[in-house]
């Protein structure tokens, strides 16, 4: 252990009886050891006269109000944060979902769009005939009646009636400028513009 | 030194919802909590900071004691360890400014202390401690001024005694040094 080892321990009352009695053995024969004890004793006795300071009363008296101050507000900050959290989370949940349908939506227009491109005519009407429970004949038939005043089933046989005749005479209807004549043309003609398809109501 | 059943009492009352007891803890600790960060980081202002943040911690991590050792020791453990980050800020807030220690050194001039002898005393000190390396500062202080039993110094530091004894002489001799240097 050298010198100021042992200064410091024993200043610090870390030296064992015996080390004691020889480091105060010592320094009754040393007077460079008395001084250099001399110095770090003065660095004690300074700390010992600065452990109790005369403070300002004020400064510690404002201590606990302030500290008390500022929990409260740290707490009404928390409350505000949660609030806002949740008000947040609410914003989000809903312009979230907002986005979500219309992007969704969007999908579903399209998707509509490309199947219905994919259907043929014929699947087409079979869809068609699934649509608010009312069957493409059903509503046709609406449409017809209130067009023409009649059922579109007898419009349909009245045709139907119509081509068999035609058939049975063997008659083409595309060809027909070929076997009608130019008289029977005028008058056909004229007959056709004397009749009144459509009626005011009707139309 | 401390009344540990008392601190006990007040630590429990304060759990089971009294607030004039934490008012009681916070009132009994706060001039030492001031004065040891006050030595670690040496200015008033970094030194209230650190007194509010550790009673702000006492207030919010008091259920957590366990009641093992004594209350000062964990309240002297949690003014050490916001003294030694408050230290190692400064110290980054330093490098990036490039400011130099003496630019940054505190202004001595508040009125804590008011005896103005004392004040003196207190300032020539003060420059000699923050010249130590801040471990042995920590470990210098809670020994000189706090009267803490190295086994204490130890539960509040987490190191063995066999270094904290090393770490008080050389800090006692650099400020035995530094006093040489400047008579």
């Amino acid at each position: 252990m050298n010198k100021e080892e042992m200064i410091i321990k024993y200043l610090d009352n870390q030296l064992s009886a015996g080390e004691k009695l020889n480091f105060e053995r010592q320094l009754s024969e040393s007077a460079e050891l008395q001084s250099e004890l001399r110095k770090y004793a003065d660095i004690h006795s300074l700390i010992d006269e600065l452990k109790e300071i005369e403070s300002n009363q004020l400064y510690f008296n404002s201590v606990l109000p302030r500290f008390q101050r500022k929990q409260k507000a740290q707490s009404t900050v928390f409350t505000f944060k949660n609030v806002g959290y949740v008000f947040s989370l609410v914003i989000m949940f809903i312009v979230s979902f907002t986005v979500f349908n219309l992007i969704y939506q969007g999908n579903e227009s399209a998707n509509l769009i490309k199947f219905a491109e994919s259907l043929t005519t014929d699947e087409k009407i079979e869809l068609l005939s699934t649509l608010n429970g009312v069957t493409t004949t059903e509503y046709l038939n609406k449409l017809y009646s209130d067009f023409y005043g009649s059922n579109i089933e007898t419009g349909l046989a009245d045709i139907s009636d119509k081509n068999q005749i035609a058939v049975s005479y063997n008659l083409d209807i595309n060809n027909i400028e070929e076997i009608v004549t130019d008289e029977e043309f005028e008058n056909i003609y004229n007959e056709l513009l004397s009749k009144s398809f459509f009626t005011e109501e009707k139309l | 030194m401390q009344n540990n059943s008392d601190d006990y009492e007040l630590v429990r009352r304060f759990l089971s919802g009294d607030e004039q007891a934490f008012n009681k803890l916070a009132v009994r600790y706060q001039t030492r909590i001031y004065w040891h960060a006050r030595r670690m980081v040496g200015s008033h202002d970094d030194a209230d900071e650190i007194v509010q943040e550790v009673l702000m911690v006492m207030y919010k991590k008091l259920s957590t004691y366990n009641f093992q050792s004594s209350l000062y020791t964990w309240i002297y453990r949690i003014t050490s360890t916001r003294s030694l980050n408050l230290i190692n800020k400064n110290k980054l807030k330093r490098i990036i400014s490039f400011n130099s220690d003496k630019d940054s050194e505190s202004s001595f001039n508040d009125d804590v202390i008011e005896n103005f002898e004392q004040k003196e005393k207190f300032n020539k000190m003060e420059k000699y401690l923050q010249k130590l390396p801040s471990k042995q500062r920590e470990v210098f202080i809670l020994r000189n001024y706090d009267d803490l039993s190295y086994q204490e110094i130890s539960e509040i530091t987490g190191k063995s005694v066999g270094a904290l004894k090393a770490n008080y002489f050389h800090a006692f001799k650099k400020i035995k040094d530094h006093m040489e240097e400047d008579e």
